[in-house]
C-alpha cells in the first residue's frame, strides 16, 4: 500500500508529463487546463491543489526540462567530451522531431516562442535552460581550447550560442517543411564551422 | 482598397515610406488626425476591451468602410497581435476589437480564425514577393546578405527583443494544430 504522499507525487508527476506532451505538440497557449486534466485523468481539484494556475504549471514543466537536463536523463545527451558527442547532440534533436514525425519542434523552443512580455518568470525558466544547455556546450569548447586544440580566436561562448541557435533554428524549419534533412543538412554545415577551429597541426 | 498590406510588427511604421501610405491606410479619417501614433500605442497597452472600445480608432469610422477595407484591417490587427502574443492566446474577439469591426464581421470576413491566418501569412508573403517588407530577401553581395541577418535583428530590436520571426511564431503553433 503506498503511502498517501507517493500517490500524491504520482499524480503530480503524471499531470506534469501529460501537459508537457499537450504543450509540445500543440503549445502552452492553445491548451486548456480542462484538457489536461482529463487527457491525464485526474480531478480538477487535483489540478488546482498542485498548480495554482496554468503559469504554475508551465512553470513545473520547465522546471522538470531543466531537471532532466542536469540529470541526464533527458532524451538529448547534454553532456559533450568528443566533436562525436557534439555531433550525436545535434542528431539528437532532429531523432526527438523524427519521432513526433517532422510535427513538433523544440520543447523549450515551443514554449519559449509563446513568451510575451506578461509572462517574465516563464520567460526565465526558458532562459534559464538555455543557458544551462549553453554551459554544458562552452564546457567541452573550454575544455579543447584549454587542451590547445583550437585556434586562439575560438570563443567557446559564442560557439556555444552559435550551436543552439542553429539546432533551434533547423528545428523550427525541418517542422514546417515536414523534413528531417533541412536539420540534418543545418547540423552538418554548423558542426564544418565548427570544426574550422580546430587547430591544424603543424 | 483591395491590396492587402500589414501595418503591424513586420511592416512596422517607421519602415514605412511616406504619409501617403499611412493615409491610404486610413482613408476614412481625415488625413491630418495623428492616428498612426494612436494606433500604434493602442496595440502596444495590454488588450482591454473597454479601452479599446472608448479609444479605438477604427471604430468610428467602420461603418463607412468597404467590406475589402474592414478585412485589411482585420488582417492588419490579427498580424500584430499572432507576432505579439502568438496564435494561441489571440481570440477572434481581441482581433476585431483591435480593428474596430464588429463582431460579427470576423466570421462574415474570414470564415474562422483559420482563415485569418492564412490571410495574414498570405500578406507576409506578397510583401516578400513584393519587396514591400522591412527585410530585404534580394541578396546579391555578401554585404547584403549580412544586411539580411542583420535587418531580422534590427526586427527584434524594433520591439524591444520581446518578439521573434513572425512567421516563426505563426508556425511554431499552427502547423500543430493543423495535424491535431
Amino acid at each position: 500500500m503506498k503511502t498517501g504522499f507517493a500517490r500524491g507525487a504520482e499524480t503530480r508527476l503524471r499531470i506534469i508529463r501529460t501537459a508537457a506532451d499537450l504543450f509540445h505538440k500543440q503549445g502552452a497557449r492553445a491548451t486548456s487546463p480542462d484538457e489536461i486534466i482529463e487527457a491525464s485523468g485526474t480531478g480538477k481539484g487535483q489540478f488546482y491543489h498542485y498548480f495554482k494556475s496554468k503559469e504554475g504549471l508551465i512553470h513545473a514543466v520547465l522546471l522538470t526540462y531543466l531537471d532532466e537536463i542536469k540529470a541526464g536523463t533527458a532524451p538529448v545527451k547534454y553532456q559533450i567530451n568528443s566533436w562525436s558527442d557534439l555531433e550525436r547532440w545535434f542528431l539528437a534533436n532532429v531523432e526527438l522531431q523524427k519521432r513526433y514525425e517532422m510535427t513538433r519542434g523544440c520543447p523549450f523552443g515551443t514554449i519559449g516562442n509563446e513568451v510575451t512580455p506578461n509572462d517574465e518568470l516563464l520567460r526565465q525558466d526558458v532562459c534559464l535552460i538555455f543557458e544551462v544547455i549553453k554551459h554544458k556546450l562552452a564546457a567541452f569548447f573550454v575544455k579543447e581550447k584549454a587542451k590547445g586544440r583550437l585556434v586562439k580566436r575560438a570563443e567557446p561562448d559564442r560557439l556555444a550560442d552559435f550551436c543552439i541557435a542553429t539546432i533551434q533554428g533547423g528545428m523550427l524549419v525541418g517542422k514546417v517543411k515536414r523534413n528531417s534533412q533541412v536539420v540534418e543538412m543545418a547540423a552538418r554545415e554548423a558542426l564544418a564551422h565548427l570544426k574550422s577551429h580546430v587547430r591544424k597541426p603543424k | 482598397m483591395t491590396s492587402c498590406e500589414v501595418e503591424c510588427g513586420f511592416f512596422a511604421a517607421d519602415t514605412l515610406p511616406a504619409d501617403a501610405r499611412n493615409r491610404a491606410y486610413f482613408a476614412a479619417e481625415p488625413p491630418s488626425s495623428p492616428i498612426k501614433p494612436r494606433l500604434r500605442a493602442l496595440t502596444r497597452r495590454p488588450i482591454n476591451g473597454s479601452a479599446m472600445h472608448k479609444y479605438g480608432v477604427f471604430t468610428m469610422a467602420a461603418r463607412s468602410l468597404s467590406a475589402a477595407q474592414i478585412k485589411d484591417r482585420m488582417v492588419r490587427a490579427a498580424a500584430e497581435l499572432f507576432h505579439r502574443q502568438g496564435l494561441g492566446a489571440t481570440s477572434p474577439d481581441e482581433v476585431f476589437r483591435a480593428a474596430g469591426a464588429e463582431s460579427q464581421n470576423f466570421y462574415y470576413h474570414s470564415k474562422s480564425k483559420q482563415g485569418v491566418v492564412h490571410a495574414v501569412l498570405r500578406c507576409y508573403l506578397r510583401a516578400i514577393e513584393n519587396a514591400a517588407a522591412p527585410i530585404n530577401y534580394e541578396v546579391h553581395s555578401w554585404q547584403d546578405l549580412e544586411n539580411w541577418f542583420n535587418a531580422q535583428i534590427e526586427l527584434q530590436r524594433s520591439f524591444t527583443m520581446t518578439r521573434s520571426c513572425p512567421f516563426g511564431t505563426i508556425a511554431l503553433t499552427l502547423v500543430n494544430r493543423l495535424n491535431a
